[in-house]
Order: structure tokens, then sequence, then C-alpha cells
């Protein structure tokens, strides 16, 4: 098939060497959608073609994967070099001077993001995060305690140092562990704390810390190996990738609303609290 | 005076014969989709009763040939008379069993379809196995939701429902394909609170069915699966352990046609985990 690509980019005279791995190659990691890396594809595979419409660019010039973990995605970041990729913020401030990573645009969805995270807690004796030392703290940033420490909690605890941070992949299960006192306090967003709340036992959690807004998910160029005219073309699609019925039902599968400029006062919020 | 409703009687006879085959041959006579697949080469199926269809039918599985599941599908589209097997969930699991190993997409989303369709007609007319009846419902809503999303999402609970039900009342079927098949729904699906994923119940059916079913290798992949998702360091010993025991099941085992997309299904696991099998 992509032997077949080459020859119709080569009519076009758009590509020079059109779907090599690298540059045109697209990483999606995003936590909150569900499936793993083979039931995604077929969904990430009909975006793909929809923004290579949107652009005028041969069918399947452009290749994506989804990743679940964030084992997979540095590992895929590191060898494949894609010149794409949608991050969960925490993983991209790890990687952001490594790989020189330039966000160039932000997702827009009710689902996937988080606006910003608490840290909640049952026992009423918890009342601030000081009271949290020596405690176990469950959360889906537990891979990540520098962006939990720097943007989350604004740098008022270490909680690498001062806390037992345990990971969790999903929120539920810190709620849970909350719940039956497995886990002392957990990080929820806004929509996960109403919703434990309706759980049983639920109505005794609280928050003792909110967080300021966070960044959402952003689209991030990996570097310079995607020329400027093609990174051009690919942020103006994917500006308008999510318009229109075809573009709404498509994006909707991957439970993106649009595809909006970044914000880059809230990014750059972010950049400094989180360091270099 | 008698004879002219005879007359009348002829005239009208015709096109109802006519309207009534054409209805039998599109499959109308049970309200299937409009749109099946066409079944080809039906000239050289077997010419069986229904009742002998039905016993026939419990032996299909994996290993039972194409041609012979598309002449049972066939008969039972054009069976004029509600059976007895309408009833059961033997119509659904040709549909699923020809659906799993077509590689069209269209044709696979039509007869899985057709098999969403026979489950409902079996469960309507209440069905005496609707634990066995929500099962192959289930399996084909999954088949033919797997490349549409919106369905998929749409579906979801419905899934979830009709899985809870089968787990209950039929979880033998296919060796403990409903606990395998809500373990792996509760993994994949999106997380809690928009969704209904919980890596905590799918470990939990998972655990179930390869504690109560042992021998069936996907029992084995999946919960290989949800302990790779953990992500654990002692997980991914469990892990890789499973995934040798499916792997020698499945290449000694009389899995017939799934044995590859089987092998395809415990590589991608292997390879998430990066596990070595060697």
């Amino acid at each position: 098939m992509r032997a077949g690509l080459l020859a119709a980019a080569a009519l076009l005279g758009l590509w020079a060497s059109a779907a090599q791995a690298g540059p045109h190659d697209v990483a999606i990691h995003v936590t909150r959608l569900g499936g793993d890396t083979a039931t995604a594809q077929p969904f990430l595979d009909r975006f793909l073609r929809h923004l290579e419409g949107a652009i005028g660019w041969p069918a399947s010039s452009l290749a994506g994967k989804f990743l679940t973990s964030r084992k997979a995605t540095t590992g895929y970041l590191a060898e494949v070099k894609p010149g794409l990729a949608l991050l969960e913020p925490p993983l991209y401030f790890e990687l952001r001077q490594q790989l020189q990573l330039k966000p160039v645009l932000q997702v827009e969805s009710a689902e996937l993001i988080t606006p910003r995270l608490h840290v909640v807690v049952k026992d009423p004796a918890l009342k601030a995060l000081a009271d949290l030392a020596g405690k176990r703290v469950c959360s889906t940033l537990g891979e990540y305690p520098r962006y939990l420490t720097a943007v989350v909690l604004d740098g008022q605890v270490d909680a690498a140092k001062a806390w037992k941070l345990k990971p969790v992949r999903q929120a539920l299960k810190g709620v849970r562990g909350v719940l039956r006192g497995e886990c002392d306090a957990t990080t929820l967003d806004d929509s996960q704390l109403a919703k434990a709340r309706e759980m049983t036992g639920g109505k005794e959690l609280r928050s003792i810390h909110a967080s300021a807004p966070l960044p959402p998910i952003p689209v991030v160029v990996l570097g310079d190996a995607l020329p400027a005219a093609e990174r051009d073309a690919l942020v103006k699609g994917l500006l308008q990738v999510c318009d229109g019925e075809k573009g709404k039902a498509i994006c909707a599968e991957m439970h993106l609303t649009r595809i909006v400029p970044v914000d880059a006062a809230l990014f750059g919020a972010a950049e400094k609290k989180y360091g270099g | 005076m008698p004879s002219r409703p005879k007359v009348h009687n002829a005239r009208l006879l015709g096109p109802l014969l006519a309207v009534a085959v054409g209805l039998l041959q599109a499959g109308c006579i049970w309200n299937l989709p409009k749109d099946l697949v066409v079944l080809s080469t039906m000239d050289s199926c077997p010419d069986y009763g229904m009742l002998d269809l039905a016993e026939h039918a419990s032996a299909f599985d994996h290993t039972t040939s194409s041609d012979e599941l598309r002449c049972a599908l066939h008969k039972l589209r054009t069976s004029p008379i509600p059976y007895e097997v309408h009833w059961t969930g033997t119509p659904a699991r040709i549909c699923y069993l020809l659906a799993d190993r077509t590689s069209n997409p269209d044709d696979r989303d039509r007869l899985a379809t057709e098999g969403v369709r026979w489950a409902e007609i079996a469960y309507e007319h209440g069905s005496p196995e609707p634990g066995r009846v929500q099962y192959y419902l289930s399996i084909n809503l999954g088949l033919a939701a797997r490349d549409h999303a919106a369905l998929a999402l749409k579906n979801v609970r419905v899934l979830e429902k009709a899985l809870l039900e089968a787990v209950a009342l039929a979880p033998e079927e296919e060796q403990g394909g409903p606990l395998r098949m809500l373990g792996t729904l509760y993994l994949l699906a999106p997380p809690w609170p928009d969704g209904i994923g919980d890596s905590d119940k799918a470990m939990k059916y998972l655990r179930r069915a390869v504690q109560e079913y042992p021998d069936h290798p996907l029992n084995l992949i999946f919960l290989a699966l949800a302990l790779v998702d953990a992500e654990e360091e002692a997980e991914s010993a469990d892990a890789t352990m499973l995934l040798k025991r499916a792997k020698a099941m499945i290449e000694q085992g009389p899995y017939g046609d799934a044995r590859g997309r089987w092998l395809k299904e415990l590589k991608n696991v292997a390879e998430k985990g990066e596990l070595h099998l060697d």
C-alpha cells in the first residue's frame, strides 16, 4: 500500500518522502480515551485520512499510533521520532526539553482533558496538604511527581519526598482506595469528584487543595524534522479538522470537540512552575 | 357465483406466492436486516431438515468449514416455519462464527448485524436460553461496532447489561465467553466517570474466566492483557506465564481458522507488555 502511495505522491509532486516513518507520523497518548493500540487504530486512521483530505495531502501520507502508557509513548517518540504528537500534559512537560517539543495547538474535549485537579481525602483529620506527610497518596499522576509537585500543588509540597506516592492507571482506583482506607488521598478533577461523592461512602470525600487551571492536551511538533511549510499546513488542517458534519463525527469518535490555537499564557505559566 | 371467487383466488395466488417466496429469499420472514450478505454456492448445500440442522449446529465451532456455516445460515434465513432452533442462540452463533473469520469489514459488519437481529428475535420470542442469546447478541454487537466508535459508544451500556445477564445465566458458553467479554469490555471502555471502563472489574471477571475455564486460550490472553495494563513488575511475570500457556494451547488445540487470529492477539499483548515468550 505504501509503495502505491509513494507513486501517487510523486505524481502529485507534493512529497519527496511520503509515508516514511518519522516526520509524517503522529503519536497520540491520551489516557482517558479507553481502548488500546489495536482497537484505536481504525479511528485514528479515519481521523488522519480526513485530515489529509482537509489539507489536500495524498491519502495515507500520515501514519498514526495510539499509545496507552508512558513507557510505550516515550519508546515510540525516541524510536520513530514522529513529527507531531498529542500528549498528556505531564508527559509533555517531562519530555519538552529533551525532545524539543513545541506546542502548536491544543485539544478541546469535555472527556479527555483535566481542567484542574483536587487533592481529595476522606479522613476528617486531614485538613491541609501538610497533613499528608508520610501518607499514601494514590494518583494517576503517580508516575509524574515533578508535574504533580510543581504544577498541581504549586510547589507547596514535594510529593515524591513528602508522600508515599502510588501510581494508579484510573482515577476510579484512587477513589476506591480512599473509600476503602487503602489510600489516604487521591487526585480528581471536578467531574470525577462530583461522581465520587455519589458513590457509597463518597459524601465524606472532600478537597483539601484545588490546583490552578491546568494546561489541556497539547498538539506538539517534535524538533524541526517536519519542514515549516508542512507544519503550517498541518496546523491549518487541524484547526479545521473537526468542522462540518463529517469532521464533527470523526472527531467525536475520538472524543475531540475541536482543536484550537494554543493558550500560550496557560502553558507559559505551567512551564514557569515546572522549570527547565 | 361460486366460480368467481375461485377465479379471483387463482389470480391472487401467483402474486401472493411470488411475494412469499421473495420474502423468504430476502430473509424478511424474520424481519432480518435488508442488507444481508449474499451467501454463494447454496446449490451444493445438503438438504437437511431444521431438526437435523439444530442437532448438527450444536457442534459448530471455529473448525467448522465456512461452506457448512453458510449452508446452515441459508437454511435459517429461508425457513418459513418457526422451528425451535430460531429461538435459541444458534443462528446468532453461526453469524458470529462467520463474521469473526471474515476479513472484509463490510461483510463482517453485515453478518454481525444479522447475528444481533437473530439474537433479538430469539429474545423477543422468549428464548429458553436467554443467557446464551445475550452472549451472542453481545459478541455480534461487539463485532459490528468494532470499527465504529459512535456505534460502540451508543451500545456500550447495552453490551454491559446483556453481558451481565449472560454471565449470570450462561457463563459456560464458549468456555467463559461472557466473563471474558465483560472483563475485556471493562478493560477497554473509556474510563470512569465518562465511561464504564474499570480496571478492577476487568481483573475480577478475567481472573474468574481463567479460574473457571482455564482451557480457553483467549481467557489467558485477555487476563494477560489486563495484567500488562496494570504495569507492575510482578504482574508481567504472570502475564508471560499466561501467554506461554495460551500459545501452547493454540498451537496444539483444535481451533481451526481462529488459530491465526488468536496468535495475532497474543503477539499484540506480548508486544505491548514487552514480554519475551521464547
